[in-house]
């Protein structure tokens, strides 16, 4: 009886935490749903719309239609004033894994005609050419932040998972899941043990990451979170920090000051490490070392050890775009350092607006399956 | 005897800071992480009853403008001054006079209406087990300037922006403008609220609107509502010292407007480092207080 009440409580967590959308959804079970809003919930972690649908037998059904964050969903247009209840509208989406009225929404279709995406689907601006040059400081060096009068963030990244650079094309959904596991050894140069602790986390469709239970994002994985990420310059200090739009907010810092970093058997292992930093020429690197083994170093769920030094490359090869680069030099995990990254977009003139994973983690009891 | 007296309260301090260290010890960190380099909040700066020595003036940029953080080629960060509260309830056993403003009400004095007191005084009297920010939930307004591990305030001028980094809690960040914007209007309740913020001779004022109810003003379980508005002013007066009020408009919980505050003080040399409340939080027997395996 107490493992039926458990489950019962399980089942019906995924509203609240913040979870992988591929272990809800079919990505492979497309539905298309017209019918009248009922409810337009513009809520974090996730907005969710319910849409009255008239079945084939004449009766009413009322799906629960989910979409990504608020943040996620402005980027692409959205705002708390896309819905009303009372509207007509079509969605397509994916149907959810258990078989019950709900659906991973894609896109809608208004009476109107107009068509709100999901930013997963929104195609990216088709070309920069209203992009400004490069913004840089007075004595020349590349800003990576906002300017005097600016606002604006760094989201949107150009691959879903840290994946070799040599790999060529591998197919994967927008978590890093891939299509077909057997392209498992392509992603990057595992060892044994990590393509298969990789392999299980793929097949388990990522369930147990750790952001999904609000730990912070170290790593690459700052740089993929949904909700974006602002980098804070501070050269007065000589200091820069990477302020985390995911997870709890948190914030990385890296100093610029020409410290030594310690070696890796004293350094303290934690999730964004011991970052330091330099300019060489318009590319920033840092080089990071002192990580835990708590953390998912990248979407997709690639395994990593305390050994984990990182060398990470950012440049502003215009004023929309931040280039982002890693060698990841784990011998623990990988047979040879190896190296990929992504580009990630500007986005004007917005703000990261407050987002805590945790607020959403609220019945930890439950949670704990107590 | 005046020397016996200090060290007496001097003691006193370190007992009572020791309760409530170990009150959220066991709730958020059962082994606290030791922080790298030997620093961290706790120990450092001598002893609460020990003597510093004096303190430097105020520190100010070439354009006059005070420096919140350290000079140039320094270092040193805010101590979270865990103990010192807005008003004083020295029976509630969660208090620091040492560090509260000497203008402070005592709890008496502050004027809560009926509701509001009866919750401070049920959270006290549940010795403030469910204190949202032992369970990791962000912290607005003054809870964050006396949470263990300290902060930092980054002031950047030329982006017309501040920016004040926690060390403890769930280790985020506030952002404070400092344009000239007002609130807007339809503000959807956060956290943290929205910040503005401007300078007066040495003293940053910050004045926020919007706040949720999901967090306690202070750790002893002062109480807020959406009406909450908190003018916040932290005044450097010596480079060892910034003076912390903050007032309370809350029509929602209070029949007028008060104000408590207290000393920071400067850690020389101290760093932030990573401390993440959610890394020792996977289990909820810790949060409710049970021995660590």
């Amino acid at each position: 009886m107490k493992t039926f009440v458990s489950g019962m409580v399980l089942a019906a967590l995924p509203l609240l935490a913040h979870h992988s959308f591929s272990a809800e959804y079919d990505e492979k079970k497309p539905v298309t749903l017209k019918g009248t809003v009922s409810k337009f919930d513009w809520s974090n972690p996730h907005v969710f719309f319910y849409l009255d649908v008239t079945d084939s037998s004449g009766k009413i059904v009322n799906w629960a239609l989910e979409w990504e964050s608020r943040i996620e969903l402005k980027r692409a247009g959205w705002s708390q004033d896309s819905l009303k209840v009372g509207d007509t509208v079509t969605v397509e989406g994916s149907l959810a894994r258990d078989g019950s009225k709900q659906a991973e929404g894609k896109s809608v279709t208004l009476a109107s005609g107009k068509k709100l995406s999901s930013p997963n689907e929104a195609q990216a601006p088709k070309s920069n050419a209203a992009a400004k040059p490069t913004p840089k400081w007075p004595d020349g060096q590349v800003r990576l932040g906002i300017g005097p009068g600016e606002l604006g963030y760094w989201a949107s990244p150009s691959a879903a998972s840290l994946v070799e650079n040599t790999a060529g094309n591998i197919r994967m959904n927008r978590e890093g899941i891939l299509a077909n596991i057997a392209d498992a050894g392509k992603v990057a140069p595992f060892q044994p043990w990590a393509k298969g602790l990789y392999e299980y986390r793929q097949r388990n469709l990522l369930k147990d990451d750790p952001m999904a239970s609000c730990l912070p994002p170290g790593g690459p994985r700052q740089f993929q979170v949904a909700n974006g990420v602002e980098i804070l310059e501070q050269p007065e200090r000589k200091r820069m920090f990477v302020m985390s739009g995911g997870g709890n907010r948190n914030w990385r810092l890296i100093y610029m000051d020409g410290r030594e970093q310690p070696k890796l058997e004293d350094a303290t292992s934690t999730y964004f490490g011991d970052a330091v930093g330099k300019w060489d020429g318009a590319t920033l690197v840092v080089n990071t070392l002192g990580f835990n083994e708590r953390f998912w170093f990248s979407n997709g769920g690639l395994p990593h050890t305390e050994a984990l030094k990182l060398t990470e490359r950012f440049s502003r090869p215009d004023f929309n775009t931040l280039k982002y680069e890693v060698t990841v030099d784990d011998p623990g995990a990988y047979t040879r350092p190896w190296t990929g990254g992504w580009t990630l977009r500007w986005v004007p003139d917005q703000e990261i607006e407050e987002y805590f994973c945790d607020d959403y983690n609220r019945d930890q009891e439950h949670a704990e399956g107590k | 005897m005046l020397k016996a007296n200090n060290l007496a309260l001097g003691l006193a301090a370190i007992v009572v800071a020791a309760l409530v260290y170990t009150q959220t010890g066991y709730a958020q960190n059962g082994a606290p992480i030791p922080p790298p380099n030997g620093g961290g909040g706790k120990g450092k700066g001598g002893g609460r009853g020990k003597a510093r020595p004096p303190s430097r003036p105020t520190p100010h940029w070439p354009d006059g403008r005070v420096n919140l953080g350290p000079l140039p080629g320094e270092k040193g960060v805010w101590e979270g001054n865990a103990g010192a509260t807005l008003a004083t309830n020295i029976n509630g056993g969660l208090d620091n006079p040492a560090m509260n403003l000497p203008t402070n009400l005592k709890i008496s004095e502050v004027p809560f209406q009926p509701w509001a007191r009866a919750i401070y005084d049920y959270r006290q009297a549940t010795t403030t087990k469910d204190d949202p920010h032992v369970r990791c939930k962000p912290s607005g307004g003054p809870r964050m300037f006396h949470t263990p591990y300290g902060f930092e305030i980054i002031d950047e001028p030329e982006l017309k922006r501040l920016y004040i980094l926690g060390v403890g809690g769930p280790h985020t960040w506030r952002v404070i403008y400092m344009d000239g914007r007002e609130h807007p209007k339809n503000l959807e309740p956060t956290f943290t609220g929205h910040q503005v913020g401007h300078l007066e001779g040495d003293s940053l004022v910050i004045d926020s609107v919007g706040f949720n109810e999901k967090f306690w003003l202070t750790r002893e379980g002062i109480p807020s509502t959406e009406f909450l508005h908190i003018t916040e002013r932290f005044t450097r007066t010596d480079y060892d010292t910034l003076k912390y009020e903050a007032t309370i408009d809350d029509p929602g919980a209070y029949t007028a407007p008060w104000t408590g505050g207290w000393l920071i003080r400067w850690q020389p040399n101290e760093e932030m480092y990573e401390y993440v409340c959610q890394d020792n939080n996977r289990d909820v027997k810790h949060m409710y207080g049970g021995p660590r395996n």
